[in-house]
């Protein structure tokens, strides 16, 4: 083997990373309970679970149910809220030994433009990920479901806040490009694409939903294609880099979501078959591409535009 | 915070080196996996990957039913399991031989109290899984203190470990629901007149025999005699180790208005007081 190993470095905006390999808000934690499981120095990062305004008990069980190739969560951001964050969750989550995103949700404009400002005088927190899309919420989708809301919500908050931003959109829309062009105008630094499709389960026996609230979000293997084509529509759309979410199990998955135009990805409902499965993709990363003769994992990204634009001269 | 019991790796890799029909639609399964053996403790669960691949997609819990030794060290588990769905029923097709994922020894162990004290265990259907353990841990602490396995099922075909767990010098109790064998009733009913002070009771079984069992401990109590009492909740573990909430039963919590809060059954349990959880707000899934 060379020396040279493929290099796995990717950068969204100011903020590098050593591998495009993150954890998606909600599926691991609340962010730091794993340190002592798995080898989150081996990871590009992890996304805590979204935090609120004030404390969320979440929603009564039943929380989940399985699909094929995936699942439906109705959790109901469940999370300590600002206070018991900084209190109980941040101090624990500054000693990873990787980037930690701050994941947050307002229940109005203005919820979201004050935990800005907090995250923004928070020390040692990598970035911050607007969560505009929570489908198990009332009034979570409002946020992305215009350009003009979700647009706004970015440019206010980047006026309060000075780290790193991502918007993280739903794919519960009529078209979600005006959307992620709005949030690119108002100065995001990277697009987080996709929170979980909306979706619902029935017992026929029972004859009525098993979700309380009638609608749940899916997630898992199941999704990917339709998330991978919004990343690859959205990255052609926008310059900024686009984070892929969706599906996400596999080094491989990972590669197809890069060459569809994600500069980094967030291993999403996988990471519940494994505490360890992200920094096991991660390595599987260096591996496949060390075998393909790549030498820069961040080469790939777009490439399916690339070869597009060939294919049309 | 809640107390995060899991360290260490948690998975493993194991071979699948028993797997039979036992009892009606329950089927035995011995995983040889020895690091996770060597750790592993009363009460305790595993995640079982139920097929190679992504399809069922989530691994299914069970209890650490028993260990396997060889030359008197642990080198394997066992588990029982209730054939229910797809998961359990690509479990029970699982052949000798082949490797199986798995994520564990997880969750806290019951509290086993002192040898002075009359132990009960009290399960109802496949909620006897995790007693075999139990009264083998019981009896390698002490050979002679009082054990006593109550175990209810819907009928005859239904009611396990009744043998194992004789052997081991425990004092066992039947009931069935439609009396074909033991007790006709409730294995509640088979607690009351046991209670007394020194008896320590550990519960597993569906949230039915938990309300009533909390019923017959609180009604104890208002007699002035505190009878210390875990359960072990299996509302359904998506992950089993806290990553995703999916878990949650409804705990008593003064901080919060409303007198309850949802805890992570996986890491916070899956052994609670039986004081602890609202049973007023726990849903029935079985
Ligand atoms: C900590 C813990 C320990 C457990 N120990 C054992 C054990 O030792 N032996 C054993 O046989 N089972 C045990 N269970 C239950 C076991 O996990 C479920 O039976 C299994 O997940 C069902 O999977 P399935 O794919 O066959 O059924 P599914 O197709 O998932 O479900 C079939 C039906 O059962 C219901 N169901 C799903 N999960 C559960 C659950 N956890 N409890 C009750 N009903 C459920 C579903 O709502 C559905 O109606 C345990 C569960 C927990 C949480
Ligand atoms: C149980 C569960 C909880 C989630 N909670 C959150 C959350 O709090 N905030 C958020 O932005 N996304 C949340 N998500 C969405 C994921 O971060 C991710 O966008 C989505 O699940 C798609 O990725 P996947 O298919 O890899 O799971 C949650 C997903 C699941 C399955
Ligand atoms: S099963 Fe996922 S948090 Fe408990």
């Amino acid at each position: 083997m060379s020396d040279a190993a493929p290099s796995l470095a990717v950068r969204l905006g100011a903020l590098e990373l050593r591998n495009p390999v993150l954890t998606a808000s909600g599926t691991y934690g609340l962010g730091y309970e794993f340190a002592r499981l798995a080898d989150l120095g081996a990871i590009g990062g992890v996304v805590g679970k979204t935090v609120t305004m004030q404390e969320r008990l979440g929603n009564p069980p039943p929380r989940t149910f399985e699909t094929a190739g995936g699942m439906l969560n109705s959790i109901g951001l469940m999370n300590p809220g600002w206070d018991g964050f900084v209190r109980d969750v941040l101090p624990r989550v500054l000693d990873l030994p990787c980037p930690f995103v701050l994941n947050v949700a307002g229940e109005s404009e203005e919820d979201f433009i004050e935990l800005a400002r907090r995250a923004g005088q928070l020390d040692g927190v990598a970035g911050l990920e607007l969560n505009l899309s929570c489908p198990n919420v009332a009034g979570g989708l409002d946020f992305s479901s215009s350009p003009e809301a979700a647009g706004r919500i970015v440019s206010r908050a980047l006026a309060v806040c000075d780290l790193p931003v991502f918007a993280k959109l739903s794919p519960n829309v009529g078209d979600i490009v005006p959307i992620a062009q709005a949030c690119e105008a108002a100065g995001a630094t990277a697009l987080s694409l996709i929170n979980t499709f909306l979706g619902t389960a029935i017992d026929w026996r029972k004859r009525k939903s098993i979700f309380s609230r009638g609608v749940a979000g899916v997630s898992g293997p199941s999704i990917k294609p339709m998330a991978l084509l919004i990343v690859m529509r959205v990255s052609a759309a926008v310059g900024i880099p686009v984070i892929g979410i969706g599906g996400i199990a596999t080094a491989r998955d990972v590669l197809e979501y890069m060459v569809a135009g994600a500069a980094a990805v967030q291993v999403g409902t996988a990471c519940f078959l494994d505490p360890r499965l992200p920094e096991k993709i991660a390595h599987e990363l260096r591996e496949l591409l060390a075998e393909e003769g790549v030498d820069r994992i961040d080469e790939l990204t777009g490439a399916v535009h690339r070869q597009q634009e060939q294919v049309e001269r | 915070m809640d107390a995060y019991p899991n360290e260490g790796q948690l998975d493993h890799e194991g071979v699948v080196t028993g797997n039979v029909e036992v009892a009606r639609d329950c089927w035995r399964m011995e995983i040889r996996c020895p690091e996770l053996a060597r750790t592993a403790k009363s009460g305790q669960f595993v995640m079982l990957r139920c097929r190679q691949g992504m399809d069922p997609l989530l691994s299914r819990a069970f209890s650490i039913c028993d260990l396997l030794y060889e030359d008197g060290e642990p080198v394997g588990i066992v588990v029982l399991q209730l054939i229910i769905g797809v998961g359990t029923q690509a479990l029970a097709d699982r052949q000798l031989g082949e490797p199986i994922g798995l994520l564990g020894p997880l969750g806290h162990p019951y509290g086993l109290g002192t040898p002075d004290e009359h132990l009960v265990m009290v399960a109802g259907g496949i909620g006897a899984a995790p007693f075999a353990l139990v009264a083998r841990a019981l009896r390698e602490r002490s050979p002679t203190q009082r054990v006593t396995y109550l175990v209810g099922g819907r009928n005859a075909d239904y009611v396990y470990l009744t043998d194992e767990i004789a052997e081991l010098g425990c004092d066992v109790q039947v009931a069935t629901d439609d009396g074909s064998r033991g007790h006709h009733g409730y294995v509640t009913q088979l607690l009351e007149p046991l209670l007394e002070p020194g008896v320590r009771v550990i519960a597993c079984g569906p949230n039915p025999m938990f309300k009533s069992l909390a019923v017959v401990i609180r009604a104890a109590k208002e007699r002035g005699l505190q009878i210390p009492c875990q359960v072990s909740t299996e509302e359904s573990m998506p992950c089993g180790f806290g990553a995703c909430a999916g878990c949650v039963v409804p705990v008593v919590s003064n901080a919060h208005p409303d007198g309850f809060r949802f805890a992570k059954s996986c890491v916070e349990g899956p052994v609670f007081d039986v004081e602890a959880i609202r049973w007023d707000l726990m849903r029935s899934i079985h």
